[in-house]
């Protein structure tokens, strides 16, 4: 018997396999280096869980290592209209307590808060970058990237922190044919290039200027940079952005 | 005695857009926060965001009762977009509260800093922000880099409990007078006559401050036959 045991192991040895053939793969994971100059920062979500699964969520605090981020650094996930807020103790996100002016009681962050994949963090230094600043996100690689609204009402506006996951430059104009507009429906682009919204009126875009003044009617969108952030606020516009 | 509440911080804001124009100040101190007393704040001491108008009256808007082992760890205190118009032409600022039980007066009120719907609040304020947040929206911090110190109280109109004696003895050429209902922020002393129609501070006598708590001894010269004390607040 011992000598058909060995026999059963040679038939066992590995040969080198081509690539395709009977190869089994992981899903992508991605790393993403952000360097920012500025005490205030957009966080793209554009990784997913590592545990897999068909959420596009990932936990805000997994989303991004704590690995460089200094102590007093916060990060908050814009959900549900209001924001849930983390902050760097040592080298460990622990979740802040808020009281708000519209919800007087005291809710501590969920450490187990996810951000779903085409929606955006913020995070803040507690001041802005004196030399190299590294953040490091990671995840599994979303594939179809898309960044959903949630829909709000004319008398009930719903913000949507959103970003541009991919790794170039998008006029976000092209993007919006799988939402359904609606009048008064803004666009918010974020970052120091940008100024003022751009409202729907029900039929073309206008650039209003930070004081309310009206820029430009019928304008086209900007561009939305690669990992970059924007506010959707939507009062009636429902949809998904397909990137 | 007038003293006064400042804010316990000056804000550097920042400049960049929050989202949904929301004012959002993160707040911590590093301890060791103290009462006006001197003693260390207690665990579920509140910490209050403070409105100062250009004019009118400061407003306390958000508290939190969360200091914990002498300091307040971080909190994030939200001004909602759709609140931003009522704060106006002024200035933010986090105050530490003393919101401590002390014993109440004859009309059941507590001096300390809580409303009548049991909320803290800020105590007898009158002074400005000296160093205040001015910013409408966006984040701001108002770490503190160390320890604070509430701020003395403004005692005008408010009601300082009558203390009352727990006991007296002769201690060598001393009478020790034993005080409580006694409050910390304010000073205590004897006064003394040869009889009840006229009271003056000897020569010799102590000064003592209030206790939140404990009980607290006065002291003055006996004087050889009869004498008569009684307890005075110091202003």
């Amino acid at each position: 018997m011992k000598r058909l045991l060995i026999a059963a192991f040679a038939s066992l040895a590995f040969t080198a396999l081509a690539d395709g053939e009977n190869t089994s793969y992981s899903p992508n994971i991605g790393v993403t280096e952000i360097s920012p100059t500025l005490q205030n920062t957009i966080i793209p979500v554009k990784f997913t869980s590592l545990a897999g699964g068909t959420e596009r969520t990932i936990k805000a605090v997994d989303l991004v290592h704590p690995v460089g981020i200094p102590s007093g650094t916060q990060l908050y996930v814009f959900v549900d209209n209001k924001y849930e807020a983390f902050v760097m103790g040592t080298n460990e996100w622990a979740p802040l307590t808020t009281t708000s002016t519209s919800d007087p009681s005291l809710h501590t962050a969920d450490i187990g808060q996810v951000a779903v994949a085409g929606t955006a963090l913020w995070l803040v230094f507690p001041q802005a970058p004196a030399g190299t600043q590294k953040v490091y996100i990671y995840g599994e690689v979303v594939a179809n990237p898309t960044s959903a609204i949630t829909a709000g009402a004319k008398a009930t506006p719903v913000s949507n922190l959103l970003c541009n996951p991919t790794d170039s430059a998008v006029a976000i104009g092209e993007k919006l044919s799988g939402i359904t507009l609606a009048k008064g429906d803004k666009i918010i682009p974020i970052g120091a290039t940008f100024a003022g919204e751009y409202v729907y009126s029900g039929s073309v875009w206008w650039h209003v200027n930070p004081n309310g003044t009206i820029d430009k009617e019928n304008v086209t969108l900007p561009s939305i940079p690669a990992n970059g952030g924007f506010w959707f606020v939507s009062k009636g516009g429902t949809g998904a952005i397909n990137w | 005695m007038k003293k006064t509440i400042a804010a316990l911080f000056a804000v550097a804001a920042t400049a960049a857009f929050a989202g949904a124009n929301d004012l959002l100040i993160m707040f911590s101190t590093p301890g060791v926060d103290k009462y006006a007393d001197g003693t260390t704040v207690l665990d579920g001491e509140s910490y209050a965001l403070v409105w100062t108008p250009t004019e009118g009256a400061q407003e306390t808007v958000l508290s939190v009762p969360l200091a914990k082992d002498g300091k307040c760890p971080p909190v994030l205190f939200v001004v909602d977009e759709n609140d931003a118009p009522k704060y106006k032409d002024g200035t933010w600022g986090v105050f530490l509260l003393d919101s401590r039980d002390f014993a109440k007066d004859a009309t059941g009120k507590t001096l300390a800093a809580l409303d009548e719907s049991g909320k803290p609040s800020v105590v007898n304020v009158k002074a400005s922000v000296a160093d205040g947040l001015a910013k409408s929206s966006g984040f701001a911090s108002a770490v503190a880099s160390k320890g604070v110190s509430a701020g003395e109280y403004d005692l005008e109109g408010a009601n300082v409990p009558k203390p009352v004696v727990a006991g007296i003895k002769i201690v060598g050429a001393n009478v020790i007078v034993t005080v409580k209902n006694t409050v910390p922020f304010v000073g205590y002393t004897l006064q003394a006559g040869d009889d009840v129609s006229n009271f003056a501070v000897p020569d010799g006598a102590s000064t003592e401050a209030g206790s939140a708590s404990n009980e607290i001894n006065l002291v003055a010269p006996k004087k050889d036959g009869a004498q008569f004390f009684k307890v005075s607040t110091i202003k």
